[in-house]
């Protein structure tokens, strides 16, 4: 799943906007998986947090539809926050700098 | 939230910068903690500040963003805040002359002292104690501003007052 997801995600190259409803689909399971170690653990060393990242900071993802652009973005910003609570997430998490990406929704928290 | 915890989250989100001198991540937290009535989103906001203060550079930049916002200090630090305020005022050595400090340099002082007097005001001894224990004194650096052209003499004495009521050192500093 996770390299699917890579696979069709990690860059403007790989990215086509039919995709953008598969990978919602991909993002809600691994929102889903997150929530344990269980389901941490095989996302981690894989490049799963530099390819979320990259989704809520890089404009290449402009390409989706405005609906499926947001929808990823929320959901790999939630997928981080899971990972994150993880001892070598948070350490891939602040190794890729999601800290100075994710700030920045701050202001759309409430939507 | 869960980044901070981590010393170098903590660093990433103190020391970003997009205007020189302006904590844009630390800003901006602060700015949602002060608009959000959302309780989670304010009770997260509220954990990664306190994650970022165990950094001391932290603690004295988002101090100094919330020092006129005392409510907000209030519910983030409390009596805590009394340690980072106090640093953030000079040293008596620090000055050209204590007596007459810069009129700009004193509205910058003010909002510190107003916070701290207000978090003297609110906790009292508790307070005090901290200023006791996790300052080096306390006194010397509140005592320019008993000046009363500094306009800040009642927030000073209220503070003094709380302090040298209960440690004998800082009534010998002053």
């Amino acid at each position: 799943m996770i390299e699917s997801f890579i696979g069709h995600s990690k860059d403007a190259a790989s990215l086509l906007p039919e995709d953008g409803q598969y990978l919602v689909h991909l993002l809600e399971a691994f929102s889903n998986l997150t929530f344990s170690d269980t389901g941490i653990e095989p996302l981690l060393g894989k490049g799963a947090v530099e390819t979320f990242n990259n989704i809520i900071s890089k404009p290449y993802v402009d390409v989706l539809s405005p609906a499926h652009k947001e929808k990823i973005r929320e959901l790999c910003l939630r997928v981080l926050g899971n990972m994150s609570i993880n001892h070598d997430g948070k350490q891939e998490c602040i190794d890729h700098q999601v800290v100075l990406s994710a700030w920045r929704y701050l202001d759309a928290s409430d939507a | 939230m869960s980044c901070t915890i981590h010393l170098d989250g903590k660093k990433q989100a103190v020391k970003f910068e997009e205007t020189a001198g302006q904590p844009a991540i630390l800003q901006k937290i602060i700015e949602r903690l002060y608009d959000t009535k959302d309780t989670d989103l304010r009770k997260n906001l509220r954990v990664t500040l306190i994650n970022i203060a165990e950094l001391p550079e932290g603690f004295l930049k988002m101090t100094h963003e919330l020092s006129d916002k005392v409510d907000l200090l209030d519910e983030v630090f409390g009596p805590r805040s009394v340690k980072s305020l106090h640093n953030l005022l000079p040293k008596l050595s620090e000055y050209p002359d204590p007596l007459r400090i810069d009129p700009a340099l004193c509205r910058q002082y003010a909002r510190y002292i107003k916070s701290l007097a207000y978090i003297m005001k609110t906790y009292k001894e508790e307070a005090a104690q901290v200023a006791v224990d996790q300052t080096i004194n306390f006194a010397e650096k509140l005592a320019p501003f008993i000046n009363p052209e500094t306009g800040l003499q009642k927030e000073t004495i209220l503070c003094l007052r709380e302090v040298c009521g209960i440690d004998q050192y800082n009534c010998h500093i002053l």
